[in-house]
């Protein structure tokens, strides 16, 4: 929208002025709105950040607890493959069916169900948030300064004595005055469709959580709230789980003390022993149909489980998350979970990882596949050797690594070695197995 | 171009400018005023040095925001969070709280001002001051116009300055926050309240089990290996030693009814 020059034509310079005037307001209030519209865009989009956060985070914690318990069983042949394709990708449905399988586990409210599904639109949200066209248009402000341009022409012409003036001023800035509104209202139709878009996705998952009818603030502190709550609930519920898992995998006690001692239902403990069974299958070198056919599952939830432990190893083994979450498309939450919860598993055995004694019977209590511990025990020899002042180069060679890869282990061994000057000088070094384990170090430098 | 009607000849009074500045002549105003030339020159100067200082203030005033919301995303989502962290030290001192609506109360001021003075400034209306016949009259002019932008660009850079005191004031008070959350074990990222909410409920409920645990006599070392806890946490949590742990009154003090009730049964 260009400004209507034919409204002055003829005019004597009092009405002049008063168009003039009407104009200059209209471009202040231009001015204000695009401010007003520039702080709501801010809020709005640091909203949708909290958001997706407290959301993503819900997420990854469901999807650590579902790698503890067994996946959903087959109903249907569609039906099972479809509920196994949407495990992982579909939050929802883990967190509504998934988990369900398992009676107790969940203790997610409807609300924060419907909000865990929002995840890809909040991810779009985000995306949009942190786009160069939104922070370039939040960080300068360029249509507030071509407005405040546009103000101080139409100003000088207002402060001129005679309309002849008026006149003759505004014809030499026409062209300028118009290019300076027609880029402020383009400015502002960005910024306003960025907000309309943050603010109305903000307003939609307010509402899907039941929060619609309070005031932006409070429900913007409910939301926060209501799923840090989720969190506290679902990292107990992981921690109670996990528990269970350590209890099934020791074998002493009956289901129904585990259940009693760590406060889930004995459906949570029959399930995790399930898959504990199928998982020690897999260990052991049996094939998913083998594993299939002695316990109680179909090909579909074993081939789930597969995935898991395979992501195990290759975490236990020292792969990159990133990369073992591609190739066995599951979440990196669960290699990086797996990796961290089953390491410290390790400790009473690292001695003999390290010198490859009695792998075998350490996969089978751990359950880490023996070919994952020889991985581990080969990075730990090759350690132990750049330590020892080895050549990298023939390191690499004997174990069939790059110099590249080798020099970041030299790396992380001097990084090590202070660490664990840091701890004797400061009295902490209490029990070497647990530092060398933190280090993923042999125990040769903990020493 | 009917619309103008009252410009009518106004353009005839001017005096025609067809001589190039470089080469003085005697029907110019600059052969006989030389410090006009030095004087347009200075107002050109002048008024980049002032969008220079009024984009240096833009830019000041975007970082002034980004680390205000910085330090109160930091801060307002530990205060709310119900976790065991001292938020006492992530409030800000009145004397900020202070500074930071003086420097809101200077944007506005400098805004302000610079609308009115911009009429000086290269929106267009740069030839304006060449059209003056009177050398004299174009001489104040210009004088007039150097005392505006010198008045407006220092304007400007006194603003910056108060700025970025303000910031370096929030700053300062975010790394003492920052300080204060790393002295607590708590790393500052934007899933930190995320993180520590699951650390401190998966705490909860593994003291809750060691509880249950130690509650029907299992040994301390045992209870240690499946739980995680140091002996020394373990003691820190419930301190209660070996011999009164399964004594009535722990049992009373550790476990739900229901638990009691199945402890009773298991005991027969």
């Amino acid at each position: 929208m260009g400004i209507d020059f034919d409204v002055f034509a003829g005019l004597k310079t009092d009405d002049l002025k008063a168009e003039l005037a009407v104009m200059r307001e209209d471009l202040m209030g231009r001015q204000t709105s695009y401010a007003e519209e520039m702080f709501e865009l801010e809020t709005a989009v640091n909203d949708l950040k909290k958001m997706e956060e407290k959301t993503t985070f819900v997420v990854t914690q469901l999807e650590q607890i579902a790698v503890l318990t067994t996946p959903p069983p087959k109903s249907g042949a569609e039906e099972a493959s479809d509920a196994l394709d949407r495990y992982f990708t579909d939050p929802v449905f883990l967190a509504s069916t998934g988990l369900g399988a398992v009676g107790g586990v969940v203790v997610l409210s409807k609300p924060v169900i419907k909000l865990i599904g929002m995840v890809p639109k909040l991810g779009k949200a985000t995306k949009l948030a942190n786009s160069s066209k939104f922070l370039k248009v939040m960080k300068l402000g360029k249509g507030t300064l071509l407005l405040g341009a546009a103000i101080a022409i139409v100003e000088l012409a207002v402060g001129m004595i005679s309309s002849q003036e008026i006149n003759k001023q505004l014809r030499k800035d026409k062209a300028e005055l118009n290019r300076l509104t027609r880029e402020a209202d383009k400015e502002i139709g960005e910024l306003s469709k960025a907000t309309t878009q943050a603010k109305g996705l903000v307003t939609s998952l307010l509402k899907d959580a039941g929060l619609g009818d309070l005031a932006h603030g409070q429900a913007m502190e409910s939301y926060v709230r209501m799923m840090n709550e989720a969190i506290g609930a679902l990292s107990a519920q992981k921690a109670k789980v996990r528990m269970v898992r350590k209890m099934v995998m020791h074998g002493a006690m009956t289901a129904a003390d585990i259940a009693s001692i760590t406060g889930v239902d004995e459906t949570v403990v029959e399930s995790v022993s399930q898959r504990v069974a199928v998982e020690r299958a897999l260990v052991s070198g049996k094939t998913v149909v083998e594993a299939a056919r002695d316990s109680l599952l179909d090909d579909a939830q074993i081939i789930e489980i597969d995935k898991t432990v395979r992501a195990r190893n290759e975490a236990i083994a020292g792969e990159p998350a990133e990369s073992v979450a591609m190739l066995l498309d599951v979440p990196v939450s669960v290699v990086l979970s797996e990796g961290e919860e089953n390491l410290p598993v390790l400790e009473p055995f690292w001695g003999h990882i390290e010198k490859a004694e009695n792998l075998d019977a350490i996969s089978e209590k751990v359950l880490i596949s023996a070919d994952a511990l020889a991985r581990l025990s080969a990075e730990l020899q090759s350690k132990a050797a750049l330590a020892a002042g080895d050549d990298p180069a023939a390191v690499g060679q004997a174990h069939g690594h790059s110099i590249e890869h080798v020099g970041e282990w030299a790396v992380e061994i001097a990084d090590a070695r202070t660490r664990i000057a840091i701890l004797k000088r400061d009295a902490k070094l209490r029990k070497l197995e647990k530092t060398a384990v933190q280090l993923r170090m042999p125990l040769s430098i903990a020493a | 171009m009917s619309f103008f009607k009252d410009v009518g000849n106004f353009f005839s009074k001017e005096i025609p400018k067809f001589v190039t500045e470089t080469v003085p002549s005697v029907f110019e105003k600059e052969t006989y005023a030389p410090d006009l030339v030095e004087g347009r020159k200075e107002v050109e100067r002048l008024k980049k040095a002032v969008e220079a200082s009024r984009d240096r203030f833009f830019e000041e005033q975007a970082q002034l925001a980004k680390a205000q919301s910085r330090f109160e995303n930091l801060t307002e989502q530990f205060a709310n969070a119900g976790l065991s962290v001292d938020t006492s030290r992530f409030t800000v001192s009145p004397s900020l709280i202070k500074e930071l609506s003086e420097s809101q109360r200077t944007v506005r001021d400098i805004m302000q001002a610079y609308r009115t003075v911009t009429n000086v400034m290269s929106l267009g209306l740069t030839e304006l001051i060449y059209i003056h016949a009177d050398i004299k009259e174009e001489r104040e002019t210009l004088k007039r116009q150097i005392k505006i932008l010198k008045g407006t660009r220092s304007r400007f850079d006194q603003g910056t300055d108060q700025l970025i005191r303000v910031r370096k004031a929030i700053e300062a008070e975010t790394v003492r926050a920052v300080e204060a959350l790393k002295a607590a074990g708590i790393e500052d990222s934007v899933s930190a309240v995320s993180e520590l909410t699951a650390a401190e409920a998966q705490v909860a409920a593994r003291q809750q089990m060691a509880a249950r645990l130690l509650g029907i006599g299992t040994e301390i070392s045992a209870i240690t290996d499946l739980i995680g806890f140091s002996e020394t946490e373990l003691a820190a949590i419930h301190p209660i030693l070996p011999e009164e742990e399964t004594s009535p009154e722990a049992i009373d003090r550790l476990m739900t009814e229901e638990e009691k009730a199945i402890l009773q049964e298991a005991n027969g």
